[in-house]
């Protein structure tokens, strides 16, 4: 049976829990904003009861812990959405970075160059002797040339963006990563590995803010500790305690862009560049190894179809006859400059892609590609005639002419076969393609930015905390306190009571 | 079942929204400033591409047509040289039937065969017409005086072709030994067949009216008409080939019309669409803003005193 002492016991461990059940609530609230944090709750229980004879008395309430409501299938869905989110992000943001440099608005633009370049062979086919007509073919060559490197430049300097970012990508993810592993630390160390919500909270925000740079697979150890590799699960970021950096370094076998490396147990760098699809650094490695690179493989390939058709005409073709009615055959439009030995260029004697591996080699070409400059000595040199010593012949001018809508002109696949055409045609493929995967990153972000927030919605009703849910709690907890507080006095008074009546006798 | 909100659930859900309701009110704008309805390639690729594919259509009608015009100017150089050439051999002709009278006398014959002789250099003249610094009449050796004072061809028998549809050349030029001579000159520059040398013949002429020769007059003259048949036939090709060209043209201009038509429906912002999506987006963009105002404005704990 409970005493009077004992009854102060009772109310003390009311006010204690209330106390304590307040003091959560009050970190809730003051939470509130705080992102990812997990709405937490006290865990109150009853004291044992005590047997005084036939009878068991109750002793009160306890506070067995502290817990937050967390959904850790939610968690893991919300990382995946993430990772996938900010790669199509990056993938978007690149494409459509380049996709103004595809524009044709009439006056710039690769079709409008080239259409330039045709009508400035047809003019002079109307005109083949007129100097300033010459002149305004090798013009409007420069400026086509011109226009294929500025596109070229634009998807270069995007292709090196990219690489930037990797670089700078990999310190911000290797810091991440070794909080998690310092976390995972905390969290262990605990008698109960899942008590220390405000660590675990934190241990999450970090590893969402991972998956946004990195895509990476999340699973437990028995210890409540993460474990963490890349997404295609090629190597770890993070085992338990320890924490795997990632390194970026210029890599040859990458034309010296930054090759990605995780230092694995053994020392021994495992290369990962190929194998992460996730994440802001998923996005730019794609966009630097294989988007932007497809579209630079097809503009070369344009372009060098373009320089070799036409200097294939060129070669049977014949100047402007000099005074003695003689003229030079075979004065190719397009030569290379600059060309390092054994790289990308048009060969010398035939104004075709030279061979690099058995392979035309047009990889880079658009930059080594120039208006022949024999030519722009002397305009007179232009194979616009089909016959030798005629100066109003335009045979050839007209074939040249006849190449912009001829079919089997363009080299598609770069094997050597002129499989398609015309070239305007090619032109508008590839922006179809440069729109058509903008579109396609574009969707597919919002799509994941929609799961993503559908996710968080989830998570937040489970996790997040409602000021009323919290008022409601509180007033509770608070009349609780009051109600404890009260039983205390009475108890007080009536020890009081006792007291004086054993004092008056 | 009821669902929990939490505090920050409605406002973070609002501000999505409303970005995404200011991104399509961009968009919406931009079209409408633009007067396009593709800002971007990736707006609508398959329409750009399409839009494109018009394009280059265009492009190569306007090439042809361009070259039309110029078919067409060169045309109608060599037609005006030759309706002139033709007034020349007429009075040539009338000449000749003079000289062919029976009143006329050695006196008056030789005014006549003067007259002949400076029409047949007025021929020599038309014959050697130029064109933008070229000359018309010498083939492809356009910069080759095509005929001597002596009558000598010193151009070739090559055409100048412009391409007025893919694969249409059409002939710019007619060689000058061709309308001269009738046939492609020797490699002397002279005519294969004497008889049918219109320069040969006029000078024959005017010798015979210079000797008073009535049957060689006779001969001469016979000849110039059959010249002056063939160089009308020549005159009648020359509106042949001008008549299909603007036939092309016209052909081409209608195609031109009709692809900027089907380009324009793609490729020009749609603006009543544009401007009652642009006031549904005002409208929307109006709500969120309310709606985020009204957010969470209350909560329990502004009624507990």
């Amino acid at each position: 049976m409970a005493n009077l002492t004992s009854s102060l016991g009772l109310g003390l461990s009311g006010l204690q829990a209330s106390q304590d059940a307040m003091g959560v609530i009050g970190h809730n609230i003051a939470n509130v904003n705080t992102p990812d944090y997990s709405r937490q709750a006290v865990v109150l229980t009853e004291n044992p009861a005590e047997t005084f004879g036939n009878f068991k008395f109750g002793t009160g309430v306890d506070v067995k812990g502290v817990t937050a409501l967390r959904d850790q299938f939610l968690n893991l869905q919300l990382t995946h959405s993430l990772a996938s989110q900010s790669g199509a992000q990056a993938r978007y943001t690149g494409v459509q970075a380049v996709s103004s440099a595809f524009q044709d608005d009439g006056t710039t633009g690769l079709n409008t160059q080239m259409k330039q370049f045709f009508d400035s062979l047809s003019s002079l086919a109307a005109n083949p002797e007129d100097t300033s007509l010459r002149q305004n073919v090798v013009g409007m060559s420069t400026s086509m040339l011109n226009e294929f490197k500025s596109t070229y430049h634009e998807l270069s300097s995007q292709v090196a963006s990219a690489n930037q970012q990797v670089g700078a990508l990999i310190p911000q993810i290797n810091t991440i990563t070794a909080q998690i592993a310092t976390l995972n630390t905390q969290i262990g160390q605990q008698l109960d590995p899942s008590s220390d919500n405000d660590a675990i909270d934190q241990r999450q925000k970090l590893t969402d803010q991972l998956a946004g740079l990195v895509g990476i697979q999340v699973s437990s150890n028995s210890d409540n500790q993460f474990q963490i590799t890349v997404d295609s699960g090629a190597a770890t970021l993070v085992s338990g305690t320890t924490a795997y950096k990632l390194k970026a370094s210029p890599s040859p076998d990458l034309g010296n862009n930054l090759q990605v490396t995780l230092a694995s147990d053994h020392s021994v760098p495992v290369d990962v560049t190929g194998k992460i699809t996730g994440g802001t650094l998923g996005g730019n490695l794609a966009l630097r190894d294989d988007i932007l690179p497809g579209y630079e493989n097809t503009l070369d390939r344009i372009a060098g179809s373009l320089a070799g058709q036409v200097n294939k005409v060129c070669a049977d073709g014949y100047g402007l006859p000099d005074s003695k009615g003689n003229s030079v055959k075979g004065t190719l439009l397009f030569t290379s400059t600059g060309v390092p030995g054994g790289g990308p260029g048009l060969d010398p004697a035939t104004g075709q892609v030279a061979a690099i591996g058995g392979q035309p080699g047009y990889k880079g070409i658009i930059n080594t590609l120039t208006v022949n400059p024999g030519l722009t000595g002397n305009l007179d040199l232009l194979a616009a005639s089909g016959t030798a010593g005629v100066a109003g012949d335009n045979q050839n001018l007209l074939k040249m002419a006849a190449l912009q809508t001829a079919n089997g002109t363009v080299d598609s696949t770069g094997s050597g076969t002129f499989d398609t055409g015309p070239f305007s045609t090619a032109v508008s493929s590839l922006v179809n393609s440069v729109g058509t995967q903008a579109q396609t990153f574009n969707t597919s972000a919002t799509n994941q930015e929609n799961l993503t927030t559908a996710l968080q919605t989830q998570k937040s009703s489970a996790s997040g905390v409602d000021l009323d849910q919290e008022a409601a709690q509180l007033l509770a907890y608070q009349q609780g306190y009051q109600a404890c507080a009260q039983f205390i006095t009475t108890i007080s008074q009536l020890t009081n009571t006792l007291m004086t009546t054993m004092a008056s006798r | 079942m009821s669902t929990r909100i939490a505090s920050l659930m409605n406002n973070a859900q609002s501000l999505q929204d409303l970005q995404r309701i200011k991104q399509q009110y961009s968009q919406s704008t931009h079209q409408l400033s633009s007067g396009k309805a593709m800002v971007n390639v990736g707006d609508d690729p398959a329409g750009n591409a399409k839009v494109m594919n018009y394009q280059s259509s265009l492009d190569v009608n306007d090439k042809h047509i361009s070259q039309a015009n110029t078919a067409n100017s060169r045309l109608q150089s060599a037609s005006t040289a030759l309706t002139t050439m033709g007034g020349e051999i007429n009075r040539i002709l009338e000449l000749g039937q003079e000289g062919m009278a029976s009143s006329a006398t050695p006196g008056s014959q030789q005014p006549i065969a003067v007259e002949v002789d400076s029409l047949r250099s007025d021929l020599i003249a038309l014959g050697n017409t130029q064109e933008q610094g070229r000359y018309i009449f010498s083939g492809t050796h356009t910069k080759k005086v095509p005929f001597t004072p002596d009558g000598v061809y010193h151009g070739n028998q090559g055409v100048v072709r412009l391409e007025v549809g893919t694969g249409t050349p059409i002939a710019t030029n007619i060689p000058g030994d061709t309308l001269f001579f009738g046939a492609p000159a020797t490699v002397q520059g002279t005519a294969t067949d004497p008889n049918a040398d219109l320069l040969a013949q006029t000078k024959a002429l005017s010798t015979a009216l210079m000797a008073n020769d009535p049957g060689a007059i006779q001969t001469a003259y016979k000849n110039l008409q059959a010249i002056s048949d063939r160089l009308n036939i020549s005159v009648a090709d020359l509106g042949g080939r001008m008549n299909g060209i603007t036939a092309v043209q016209n052909g081409l201009d209608a195609y031109n019309l009709n692809l900027k038509t089907l380009q324009s429906s793609i490729a020009s912002a749609d603006y009543p669409a544009t401007m009652t999506q642009l006031n549904q987006e005002t409208m929307s963009q109006q709500a969120a803003l309310g709606t985020m105002a009204k957010n969470n404005q209350k909560n329990l704990f502004d009624y507990i005193a």
